[in-house]
């Protein structure tokens, strides 16, 4: 290794040369091993193939509005009126987000006479942008009352989110009980989406 | 200069690039990525609510 005055020969400097580079070389070859695989793929430099690929998540969203939020009634005592006429309007819900839904529907009491809705005012499900499908309420069914046991019932099943069909009409119906004492009424109707 | 000489500067000037590059490159890869983004929760509930007013009417049973 040494020469005759003590020194490196230029053929050890070389060869100490070779192992850094070596090394060198070596431990970058390792860095970019470890890399991929990892959440740091993929390595820049390079390119094994001529295509790349972009990719980008839309999140789901559920969102319903009601276009129509007001329905309103003046009747005497036993008497009964719906909306399917138009005359009120019904509500109008529309799917505002991306996924398809569920909506289900409570009210808070309509009438002070009852602390039940029951069969004084009840909902049903008519097409609008389109058909009600099939678990949907076809008929006029009973306002389940906020802060009942049996919260919520299904009004709208499968409600599309496509714009030009992610609207249905949700017909009223109340039958004014016979002790109802005359005055105004208010009833809070909630209408429910869950992404299905 | 004599040759060997000259291989000796050019094969560490070799090195110290290679050493630069690599470090470069790695940093490059670590820069590049960008902070693994988690998506938001997604909304799976929507509630909108809506009034029905009634006004009972009491008829008035005096007139005729």
């Amino acid at each position: 290794m040494l020469d005759t005055g003590g020194e490196l020969s230029t053929n050890a400097l070389a060869l100490l040369l070779l192992i850094a580079i070596s090394v060198s070389a070596g431990g970058m070859i390792l860095s970019l091993g470890k890399l991929r695989g990892t959440a740091l793929e993929p390595i820049t430099g390079f390119a094994t193939s001529t295509t790349g690929t972009a990719s980008a998540t839309v999140i789901n969203t559920t969102a319903i509005s009601l276009v129509i939020s007001n329905v309103s009634f003046s009747l005497a005592q036993s008497q009964m009126d719906n909306t399917t006429d138009d005359s009120p309007g019904p509500f109008n819900v529309q799917n505002d987000g991306n996924v398809p839904v569920n909506v289900t529907i409570n009210a808070s009491a309509l009438f002070i006479s009852t602390n039940r809705n029951r069969s004084s005012f009840r909902f049903m499900c008519r097409q609008n942008e389109g058909n009600c499908q099939s678990g949907s309420a076809s008929s006029y069914t009973d306002m389940p009352t906020a802060n009942d046991t049996l919260l919520n019932r299904t009004v709208i099943f499968d409600l599309p989110f496509q714009d030009f069909n992610d609207s249905r009409y949700v017909d009223i119906l109340v039958n004014v009980p016979a002790d109802e004492p005359g005055g105004l009424r208010t009833s809070t109707v909630t209408f429910t989406a869950a992404q299905i | 200069m004599e040759a060997r000489h000259r291989t000796i500067i050019l094969l560490t000037i070799l090195l110290m690039a290679l050493l630069l590059s690599g470090s470069y490159l790695v940093l490059q890869e670590i820069n590049a990525v960008a902070p693994t983004q988690i998506p938001a929760e997604p909304q799976m509930i929507s509630t909108t609510v809506g009034y029905v007013t009634m006004n009972v009417v009491i008829p008035d049973e005096g007139e005729p």
